[in-house]
């Protein structure tokens, strides 16, 4: 037994090895948070993609049983899951005008509409660029989370989870296609005749402030009246219209001949403001819009009848 | 962990009172099951008949971690305690699947649950219907245990008449200690939109391990393929830096070498 306070040679020896792993970890992880900073992926997930590519052996997916069936009835074969993470810290939204909130009308908050939209872009970029390095066509069944933890104030998470499959017996494409659609939506596009081109997906958060006929329209005495809070609704119609607008710019873009699957997320928050000398009600409005872009496959498809049945699920 | 298929160990009195009493009961054709009507009649159709519900818990005392205030790390020391709970619960339903003399175990939930009377305690419960092949065909995983699969009896049917069976549950785990920011940090983006590349590093990292380590226990059951992953957050009272990722899905091989389904049609269900 060695004595107090001295190391036998096979414990320091095991200490010295501990003490490099730990710093190996540490090397790991910094080299993770540059190549994050710089929009790659961490260590980590290219070391197992990477992997996965040399010694395709086995599968992993979060396909249903059906949906995996079905993936690979419409002639693919699914290689790895792959996700993406982005959290992002959302800075303060200076507002045109005077004191904060008061004394203009409705505009769009892009501080926060602009995080938003940035950290699903680097969430869904960071998916494509696992799914290109497990070598796949598409990537399907994408599902796109939004998260908020206690322990980040202002940040949001936006992570992106689905299935990379490739087609059967060819060479991989150089961009893979991604979808949020579930993988009967994916067999049943197809053979209607259609292949999707892309997610598109928008972020647009509105402030309306309260016009006088709405302070007066929601105080004790307009309360009487019925009557429609005109800039309120015209404020949703904006914040649609700009999620909207933006979604049909992106399928534009990649020449899509219409967008389907389209989940549409709406949040209003009210916003109490003292006045002086009263107080008024300002409402802020969100829309997340995401969804598919699809194109026509060229051929004749026909249109399958649909049966009438019973289902045992 | 060690495995034997007639053990009892862990089991109370009752349980195995129970287990005795199923055991003639079975003679009789008598079952319990949590199945539907419609996975009891689909399981059947597959060629198996329930046996009985079977159900493996265990009671574990997390031990405490210390954790760096400021630094993203895993947390092996609960890592391995959550991991060694849900394979004691799996391990004592199998036990009891095998007692049933069963070939596997379908619609397996696991499940973790906390009570006020115990701060640092969580009970791990593992709960399923132990199946039989009616012509006694070989359905065991590998290893001998009886297989274990989330599925429910639709997908269990669609599995095996598409050529494939399930081998087991497979599952990972990484429980990561979130860095707290320091006040430097805090300063540098005040204002601004901007990423933060360490949190992101620390959540992308503890999914990946869990992923990754499931991946590994799917290779090593012999598996072709994992369907049905899902990828579950939870802190289970620890505070809201420390997180735990749990991964787990159905392992799967083929049963025979053409996976041909017969092409599906366009139906309108008749169910509202």
């Amino acid at each position: 037994m060695p004595l107090f306070g001295r190391k036998s040679g096979d414990e320091k020896q095991q200490g010295d090895d501990q003490r490099a792993a730990q710093e190996q970890a540490l090397r790991d992880q910094q080299a993770s948070i540059d190549s994050l900073a710089a929009g790659g992926l961490p260590t980590q997930a290219t070391r197992r993609l990477e992997e996965t590519r040399k010694h395709p052996g086995m599968f992993t997916s979060d396909l249903s049983v059906d949906e995996f069936l079905l993936v690979k009835e419409a002639g693919f074969q699914p290689i790895t899951q792959v996700m993406g993470s982005s959290v992002y810290h959302v800075g303060f939204q200076r507002m045109m005008g005077g004191s904060r909130w008061a004394g203009f009308g409705s505009q769009e908050l892009t501080m926060v509409s602009g995080a938003m939209n940035h950290a699903r872009a680097l969430a869904l970029g960071r998916l494509d660029q696992e799914a290109r390095l497990a070598g796949a066509d598409a990537v399907v069944g994408v599902r796109v989370t939004r998260g908020e933890y206690d322990w980040a104030a202002n940040q949001i998470e936006f992570q992106t989870i689905g299935t990379a499959v490739r087609l059967t017996g060819r060479e991989p494409a150089s961009e893979p296609t991604l979808t949020n659609l579930s993988g009967q939506d994916f067999w049943k596009l197809l053979r209607a005749g259609y292949a999707p081109r892309g997610i598109v997906a928008a972020t647009s958060v509105f402030y309306v402030a309260a016009s006088w006929v709405t302070q007066n329209a929601t105080n004790w005495l307009g309360g009487v009246y019925n009557q429609e809070l005109q800039d309120f609704t015209a404020g949703l119609y904006q914040a649609r219209a700009s999620a909207m607008g933006q979604v049909r710019r992106q399928a534009a873009e990649t020449r899509a001949g219409g967008i389907v699957g389209m989940v549409i997320e709406r949040h209003e928050r009210e916003v109490e403001l003292d006045t002086g000398g009263g107080s008024r009600t300002d409402m802020i409005f969100t829309f997340h819009v995401m969804g598919t872009a699809i194109t026509p496959i060229p051929g004749d498809h026909p249109a399958p009848n649909p049966e009438f049945v019973v289902p045992m699920s | 962990m060690s495995y034997d298929p007639a053990s009892l160990e862990g089991v109370p009195t009752h349980g195995r009172e129970r287990i005795e009493r199923a055991r003639k009961a079975e003679s009789r054709g008598f079952f319990t099951s949590d199945l539907t009507v419609n996975e009891f009649l689909l399981v059947r159709q597959a060629g198996f008949d329930p046996l009985g519900l079977v159900v493996g818990t265990s009671i574990y005392h997390i031990g405490y971690q210390q954790s760096n205030w400021s630094q993203n790390q895993e947390m092996d020391v609960l890592t391995q305690a959550m991991y060694h709970a849900r394979e004691l619960a799996m391990t004592r339903m199998e036990e009891e699947a095998d007692q049933l003399g069963a070939d596997g175990v379908v619609g397996v939930r696991l499940e973790v649950g906390r009570y006020e009377w115990g701060a640092n305690l969580a009970e791990f419960i593992a709960i399923g219907t132990a199946v039989k092949h009616r012509e006694g065909e070989l359905h065991r995983a590998p290893n001998g245990r009886p297989f274990t699969s989330d599925l429910s009896g639709q997908d269990f049917w669609t599995l095996l008449s598409a050529g494939y069976r399930p081998v087991g549950m497979v599952m990972g785990n990484c429980v990561y200690h979130v860095a707290h920011q320091g006040l430097r940090g805090w300063f540098k983006q005040i204002g601004q939109n901007q990423e933060m590349p360490n949190f992101t590093q620390a959540l992308y990292d503890a999914r990946e391990l869990a992923m990754e380590r499931m991946q590994a226990e799917g290779e090593q059951a012999g598996a072709e393929g994992i369907v049905g992953v899902q990828l579950h957050e939870r802190s289970h009272g620890w505070g809201s830096h420390v997180i735990e990722f749990f991964a787990v899905g159905t392992g799967i091989v083929p049963i025979r070498a053409d996976h041909e389904i017969p092409q599906p049609n366009l139906v309108v269900t008749l169910n509202d």
